[in-house]
C-alpha cells in the first residue's frame, strides 16, 4: 500500500515538472514528518517546509516578556511545560523560578483550575491556537484567571499565501484545529489543501492528494481524516471559545500584527483577565527589548523562509538543553525535531 | 513473533511517545463521573476532561488533547477521497 502511494506521488512529480513547495503547518505532523523520514523519500522537486505549527513558537517575546514579569512581581503563574523554558528579556519563567517566583507547570488546564483552589492569584498562561483555547475558555469559565496570548490560525496561513518571501503550493492543514473549526474555513484560501491523520500512511496519502490537486489546477479542501474531522468542526467548542473570546489583533513571532488573529478576554470575564487585573504591573514593563534573542532566526524558521539547520547557531550554541529560541524549546519546534531527528 | 503483532507493537509505542509528549492521541473511555473519564490508552489509563464533548459514551474512542477529549472518532468517510485517487 504505502509502496503503491510512493510510486503514485514519484509518478505525478514527474508530471507536474516543476519545484512544489508544500508546508506543513502541525507540530504533530512535523514530527510525523522526521521520524519516518518522510523529506528524503520524496522526489526532488517536492519540498516539504515546516510552517508556524508550534503554539510555543510562534508567541510574541512580549508576551513572554510579560508573564515573567507577573511572576518576578510575585504573581503565581501556571502553564504548560515548554513554555516555563522560552528564554525572554528578563529569563525565562524557569528562571524566574530560581530566582524565587512561584511558577507552576501544568499538564492541563484541569490541574491548573484544581491549583487555584489553593492558590486563589494563581494567573495561567494560555497560548496556542484552536487546539488549546477550548481547554482556557473553559479554565475560565470555571474562574481561572488567564493571560491570554492564544490565537486563531487561519490568518497566518492566509499571511504566508501573501508573503512574497515564500511560494506554498499547498498546504498540509493542522489536523487538531480542523477538529475543532472543521473543514469549512479553509475553502476561503484558494490553494490546494488536505487535512490528514498522523500515521506516515495518511501523510503520503495527504502529499499524494495536494499534488494531484496541483497538477489537475485545482484549489479543494480534501479530508482525509474524517474519522475525527467533521465539516463544521466541534460546534461546542467553538461556542465555549467565543462565549469567552473575542476577536483582536494578535501578535505572532515572525509575523509581528497579524490583524484579527488573536484572542481578548471579553468583557464579561474581565475579572478573569490577568492583562486588567494586572494592569498596574505590565504597564510599568519595559518592552523595549522584546524581540527575538541576538542571531536567533526562528521568527524566519517559522515562516518557512529558513531550516533549522542553516542557522547559524544551530546544533552549536542553540540545543534543546540550551535553547536560545522557542524553536528549540518546544519538542513541536521546527529546531528541535530537526534536532532530535538528525541524531 | 508475528509481523503482524511486530507492527502491533511498534503502533503502541508510538502511540507511548506521543503519550509523552502531550499531543492528541486517540483512546477508549473505560468510565464516566461528571466532567471526567477514564480513558484507556493502548493499557495506559488516564483521566481526562469530557467537558468539551457534548455527548460521551463508555465504549467510545476519543481523541484527547492537553488532558481533554476534543472529539469522538467515527468510521472513516472516505468515498470522497477514493473517488479522487482514481
Amino acid at each position: 500500500m504505502m509502496k503503491n502511494i510512493i510510486e503514485k506521488i514519484n509518478k505525478l512529480a514527474e508530471e507536474i515538472g516543476r519545484n512544489i513547495n508544500l508546508m506543513e503547518v502541525c507540530g504533530t505532523h512535523t514530527q510525523v514528518i522526521s521520524r519516518y523520514g518522510i523529506r528524503e523519500i520524496l522526489p526532488k522537486n517536492i519540498k516539504l517546509i515546516t510552517g508556524p505549527g508550534c503554539p510555543v513558537c510562534v508567541t510574541a517575546q512580549r508576551d513572554i516578556d510579560a508573564i515573567v514579569n507577573l511572576a518576578l512581581a510575585g504573581v503565581p503563574m501556571a502553564t504548560y511545560g515548554d513554555a516555563l523554558r522560552v528564554p525572554g528579556f528578563f529569563g525565562s519563567l524557569n528562571e524566574a523560578r530560581e530566582k524565587g517566583a512561584q511558577v507552576f507547570d501544568v499538564y492541563s488546564v484541569t490541574e491548573a483550575v484544581e491549583l487555584q483552589k489553593k492558590i486563589p492569584d494563581l494567573v495561567f498562561f494560555g497560548l496556542g491556537f484552536e487546539t488549546t483555547t477550548p481547554m482556557t475558555a473553559w479554565g475560565i469559565q470555571q474562574g481561572l484567571t488567564v493571560y491570554s496570548a492564544h490565537k486563531v490560525f487561519l490568518p497566518a496561513m492566509a499571511a504566508l499565501l501573501q508573503d512574497k518571501n515564500i511560494n506554498i503550493d499547498g498546504f498540509i492543514d493542522p489536523g487538531h484545529v480542523s477538529v475543532v473549526i472543521g473543514t469549512a474555513p479553509y475553502d476561503k484560501l484558494k490553494i490546494p489543501q488536505v487535512i490528514t491523520g498522523f500515521e506516515m500512511e495518511d501523510v503520503l496519502t495527504g502529499i499524494l492528494l495536494l499534488l494531484k490537486q496541483i497538477k489537475n489546477k485545482d484549489t479543494r479542501v480534501l479530508n482525509q481524516y474524517s474519522r475525527v474531522v467533521k465539516e463544521s468542526g466541534n460546534e461546542k467548542i467553538q461556542k465555549i471559545i467565543s462565549d469567552v473570546f473575542e476577536i483582536g489583533d494578535g501578535e505572532w513571532r515572525g509575523f509581528g500584527v497579524i490583524p484579527k488573529s488573536g484572542l481578548k478576554i471579553r468583557k464579561k470575564y474581565a475579572s478573569f483577565d490577568a492583562k486588567v487585573k494586572y494592569k498596574n504591573i505590565l504597564d510599568k514593563v519595559d518592552f523595549s527589548h522584546s524581540k527575538d534573542p541576538a542571531g536567533c532566526r526562528c521568527g524566519e524558521v517559522i515562516r518557512g523562509l529558513m531550516e533549522s539547520k542553516k542557522c547559524p547557531l544551530f546544533g552549536k550554541v542553540c540545543t534543546p538543553d540550551n535553547p536560545v529560541g522557542p524553536c528549540m524549546v518546544s519538542v513541536e519546534g521546527a529546531c528541535n525535531v530537526a534536532y532530535r531527528y538528525s541524531k | 513473533m508475528s509481523g503482524r503483532m511486530r507492527e502491533r507493537g511498534r503502533t503502541i509505542n508510538r502511540k507511548l511517545k506521543l503519550l509523552v509528549m502531550c499531543l492528541a492521541i486517540p483512546g477508549k473511555i473505560l468510565k464516566i463521573n461528571d466532567q471526567l473519564a477514564t480513558v484507556d490508552f493502548s493499557g495506559i489509563q488516564k483521566e481526562v476532561n469530557i467537558s468539551l464533548l457534548s455527548d460521551a459514551k463508555k465504549g467510545e474512542f476519543v481523541i484527547v488533547h492537553a488532558g481533554f477529549a476534543i472529539e469522538k472518532i467515527e468510521e472513516d468517510v472516505v468515498t470522497d477521497i477514493q473517488g479522487y485517487l482514481k
